[in-house]
């Protein structure tokens, strides 16, 4: 009995070390964080899972609306009962059109904002968020087919989202600013000094290199720098939330909230390279 | 519990089937409506390493947690040697952990979920020392620990059920 529950466990163990080696391996070579690094399986598995996330998504927009827009006018409204009918058909009606009113003008702002941006952009729509680290992460509907590459940029009416770090045919995955390992270079909008942006928190982000010399001020817009020639120059990111001089330091710590409220994401748009498109 | 080969196929299959459905539905609606990502693939590997002895675990560990990247940024080799942790662990304390019962099980998923979020942040303390990070981390983890432990009757009734076997 004895012998045989040893043998067991030397099985298990064994396999155990096999995993384990495999899993050192890509650690060793890819760090704990592989933003980059995915293979044609895993897009693959994108691919198949991707719809899911779309109707799910989908339907979880249009039962929001439905929440907002509909039950809150029959609450309203229960007291007349003999328009209950009426009521309802005209309330199905405004839902749609509110619904698209809404929506015509989250897309009217959307181009607005882009206007100035000399590259070509695709709309699409966020699908699925992170599971483990809140909106570091976001999946959205559009891929390769659609002309996004690695690195395109991703923004909404209020500033910059993030870039895209994986694509698929059909999807793609965004690194948002809000990723801590992501860097991106910006510049203060009155003083014209620079810094690197990286995530802190899911609603905060620090700006680091900031020179204890640097006249920052709290609410002072940040901007993209352009520097790196990832994010086109000029960008909305957010504002200064806390500055903070280091006494024994050369530099400061800033403290910033992007204008994006990565919460409530739905359409975004994404900035073509204009490399890819040459 | 012991697994025959023959039934390893089909339930291996249907596990991560429904292991994938559960992380498409929490990416998709439970994040964005609560802000609250629920970490299914942590109450999946503790059930494996709860309820096997034989030498298939490291191996479904090993998929749960590559299926578990395609949804997170977190790296799924980093999360499956947490998971061979947890095997070795939970080998140690087999015959103390009462496993029978409601209210057992719930807590024991609790204590190993937290657990396995302590061993997360450790390493990400000594990888990246960035304690603010970490800090904004644990008050929402810990709601989702809390929920997900609620989830965890019913998961691991289905995952009961998929084996074969009652534990």
């Amino acid at each position: 009995m004895k012998i045989h529950e040893e043998k067991s466990n030397k099985k298990l163990y064994l396999h155990i070390g096999l995993v384990l080696v495999l899993c050192v391996f890509h650690l060793g070579r890819f760090g704990v964080r592989p933003l980059t690094e995915k293979s044609w399986f895993y897009n693959l598995f994108v691919e198949i899972t991707g719809p899911m996330s779309s109707v799910m998504s989908l339907a979880r927009s249009n039962a929001t609306d439905f929440r907002q827009n509909y039950f809150d006018l029959v609450d309203v409204n229960k007291e007349n009962s003999d328009l209950n009918l009426e009521i309802a058909e005209l309330k199905q009606q405004i839902f749609e059109l509110s619904s698209l009113k809404q929506e015509n003008s989250r897309l009217k702002n959307l181009l607005n904002f882009t206007e100035g941006l000399a590259r070509q952009k695709v709309l699409a729509r966020v699908i699925s968020w992170d599971t483990t680290n809140r909106y570091e992460k976001l999946r959205i509907n559009k891929g390769l087919n659609q002309g996004v590459t690695k690195n395109s940029i991703v923004i909404n009416a209020h500033g910059l989202i993030g870039k895209v770090i994986n694509v698929s045919a059909n999807y793609s995955d965004i690194s948002t600013i809000l990723d801590f390992q992501s860097k991106v270079d910006v510049m203060f909008e009155v003083t014209r000094s620079h810094g690197v942006l990286e995530g802190i928190s899911d609603e905060l982000t620090s700006i680091k290199y900031v020179k204890n010399s640097d006249d920052i001020q709290i609410n002072e817009i940040i901007l993209t720098s352009g520097l790196g020639n990832i994010f086109p120059k000029g960008i909305k990111v957010g504002a200064i939330t806390s500055v903070v001089a280091q006494e024994h330091d050369l530099t400061k710590e800033v403290k910033a909230k992007p204008f994006v409220d990565f919460s409530r994401l739905e359409e975004v748009v994404v900035l073509l390279n204009e490399s890819d498109l040459e | 519990m012991r697994v025959t080969l023959n039934n390893i196929n089909k339930s291996a299959i249907l596990s991560l089937l429904l292991f994938l459905f559960l992380e498409v539905l929490s990416s998709s609606i439970f994040v964005s409506l609560s802000g609250l990502s629920l970490d299914f693939s942590v109450l999946f590997c503790l059930y494996f390493c709860l309820k096997f002895e034989v030498e298939i675990a490291p191996y479904l560990i090993l998929l749960i947690q590559w299926l578990h990247s395609l949804f997170s940024s977190l790296s799924w080799s980093l999360e499956t040697m947490i998971g061979l942790f947890f095997i070795f662990i939970i080998k140690v304390f087999k015959e103390t952990l009462q496993l029978e019962g409601g209210r057992n099980r719930i807590l024991i998923t609790f204590v190993f979920y937290i657990l396995w979020y302590l061993v997360r942040y450790i390493i990400y303390f000594f990888k990246f020392s960035n304690l603010e990070y970490l800090k904004s981390q644990v008050s929402h983890d810990l709601l989702s620990c809390f929920i997900i432990t609620i989830f965890s009757i019913v998961i691991f009734k289905l995952l009961d059920r998929i084996w074969g076997k009652n534990v």
